[in-house]
């Protein structure tokens, strides 16, 4: 679906089943001038078809993927990476997600029920860290790293259509019905609370538009609101030692 | 958002409303799927007409799903505007009575319901051409006696809008996509009629499905229509049912 003028929605749970189950993982394409750019890719095989056809119905099969932003390296988000590289598109990821993204170790959790068959590791063509400008498809895009989910989570700033776009990864995720903030799943491996609860502290005071993330819902109304929202979930949640933790 | 081709959401969780709410550009005007339900989400509404270049079409006919506050309450203001309000049988009687068919007793922190006239009251099978399109009226009775499924085919895909009727569902916890019922609450809630609905909807053929609430089904809808008939019979298996007298509805 068409998000907004240049933001395609190709993947997500509103696309329903796949042989592996249903899928939870968002991916959006942004046309840009020339090119398009793809944020995270899907996990399993069966997605690509899915954002094929999806290219082909809003007419830009002709435009080649310049790029692949990855927010995190998780395989349910980013294990068809490798296909769109084959094709031509640069990947790009965070630098501490990055390792994990080529090598394709525990780390990147491709066992059921986030992957079926296993993960095939992918070069990452471009490293990046916190302020980092990425060029690509004549569009800009910020990097604002939030480690925490894994080590190398990034959001990817976007300004089109005189709106901020957050591309969020599953660092700060929004809820049902855009009410509240869900923060990322804390079983991954390279999961540190300390530095997520910064992360979260330091975006809660950003402002954005738009919340474009890599699970859930979207929010595509005073996203800021749900960036403040996080914060509190974070200090809600977060603030003292849960028991499981010791 | 444009869902699919000349068919968007203007209203719903994305920009933080509560139901959702469907436009359909058709040849010189809009068709409106639902209203929702205050002054607030009809700015939403206009802002996103205006984002998608829409504002210079005039909105013809407006769609009523069912007649509950939620998906009518600005029905009296379009209509104003020059749409025609089309809702299914009761529903329609309901709206233009704005009795408890509108279920405004739920909706107390709201202001009070306007009753809006109903231009067209449609029955199961009847056509409507709405801004040159045809799109067909399913009567799907249970969760209110008028809910309707409105039936727009485009570019052979078939696209239902399925109101409270039949809404999708992403259980994470359990990792299960199927169909979510509709609320219990309403006045004129008939399980008995619901449940028979639902046997006869489970083997209709959709690609898209847009509920009145949550996110939309984009692929295989058909899936989620039969996914309800499992849902029904696991939800409501020996649970009593609940029929008010109709004579009895308060007005």
């Amino acid at each position: 679906m068409r998000i907004l003028k240049d933001i395609y929605q190709f993947s997500g749970e509103s696309y329903g089943y796949i042989p592996s189950g249903p899928i939870g993982d968002n991916v959006f394409v942004i046309k840009g001038k020339d090119a398009l750019v793809m944020i995270d890719s899907g996990g399993e095989e069966e997605e690509v078809k899915i954002i094929d056809d999806g290219l082909k119905y809003w007419g830009l099969s002709n435009y080649p993927i310049s790029h692949v932003l990855i927010c995190h390296g998780h395989a349910w988000h980013m294990g068809n990476a490798h296909i769109f590289r084959k094709r031509g598109a640069k990947i790009v990821a965070g630098l501490d997600d990055a390792e994990a993204i080529e090598i394709g170790d525990y780390r990147v959790h491709d066992s059921p029920p986030f992957k079926t068959k296993p993960y095939i590791p992918c070069i990452v063509d471009m490293k990046v860290k916190d302020g980092d400008i990425i060029e690509a498809a004549g569009l800009e895009f910020e990097v604002i790293a939030l480690p925490g989910h894994t080590p190398g989570s990034v959001c990817y700033k976007l300004f089109m259509d005189g709106k901020t776009i957050f591309f969020s990864g599953d660092a700060v995720t929004v809820g049902p019905e855009c009410k509240f903030s869900v923060l990322g799943w804390s079983g991954s491996a390279g999961y540190d609370r300390e530095k997520y609860f910064e992360s979260i502290k330091k975006i809660s005071k950003m402002h954005t538009d738009i919340i474009l993330p890599s699970e859930y819902q979207l929010c595509l109304k005073d996203g800021w609101k749900i960036l403040q929202d996080s914060y509190l979930r974070a200090l809600l949640e977060w603030r003292q030692p849960a028991e499981y933790d010791d | 958002m444009e869902i699919v081709r000349n068919v968007y959401r203007v209203a719903g969780p994305p920009y933080g409303t509560h139901q959702n709410v469907y436009l359909i550009k058709g040849k010189d005007a809009l068709v409106m799927v639902d209203t929702g339900i205050d002054a607030e989400e009809l700015a939403v509404i206009d802002e996103n007409i205006v984002y998608w270049g829409l504002k210079d079409y005039p909105i013809s006919h407006v769609l009523i799903t069912h007649s509950h506050y939620d998906h009518c309450a600005n029905a009296h203001i379009l209509r104003k505007r020059g749409a025609k309000i089309v809702a299914g049988p009761s529903d329609a009687e309901g709206m233009e009575l704005g009795d408890d068919r509108t279920a405004s007793y739920a909706f107390t922190h709201k202001k009070k319901f306007v009753p809006c006239p109903v231009d067209l009251k449609v029955k199961d099978g009847d056509i409507i051409n709405a801004a040159g399109l045809k799109i067909k009226v399913i009567h799907v009775p249970g969760y209110t006696r008028g809910s309707v499924f409105y039936k727009f085919v485009t570019e052979g895909k078939i696209i239902l809008f399925t109101g409270d009727v039949i809404k999708v569902n992403f259980e994470r916890h359990n990792f299960r996509l199927g169909a979510k019922l509709g609320w219990s609450g309403g006045m004129d809630y008939d399980r008995d009629l619901y449940f028979e609905t639902i046997k006869k909807i489970s083997s209709m053929k959709a690609d898209f499905l847009l509920p009145g609430h949550l996110e939309p089904c984009m692929r295989e809808g058909w899936q989620i229509l039969r996914d309800a008939y499992t849902v029904a019979r696991y939800e409501w298996h020996n649970q009593p049912s609940c029929t008010l007298d109709k004579s009895k509805i308060n007005r």
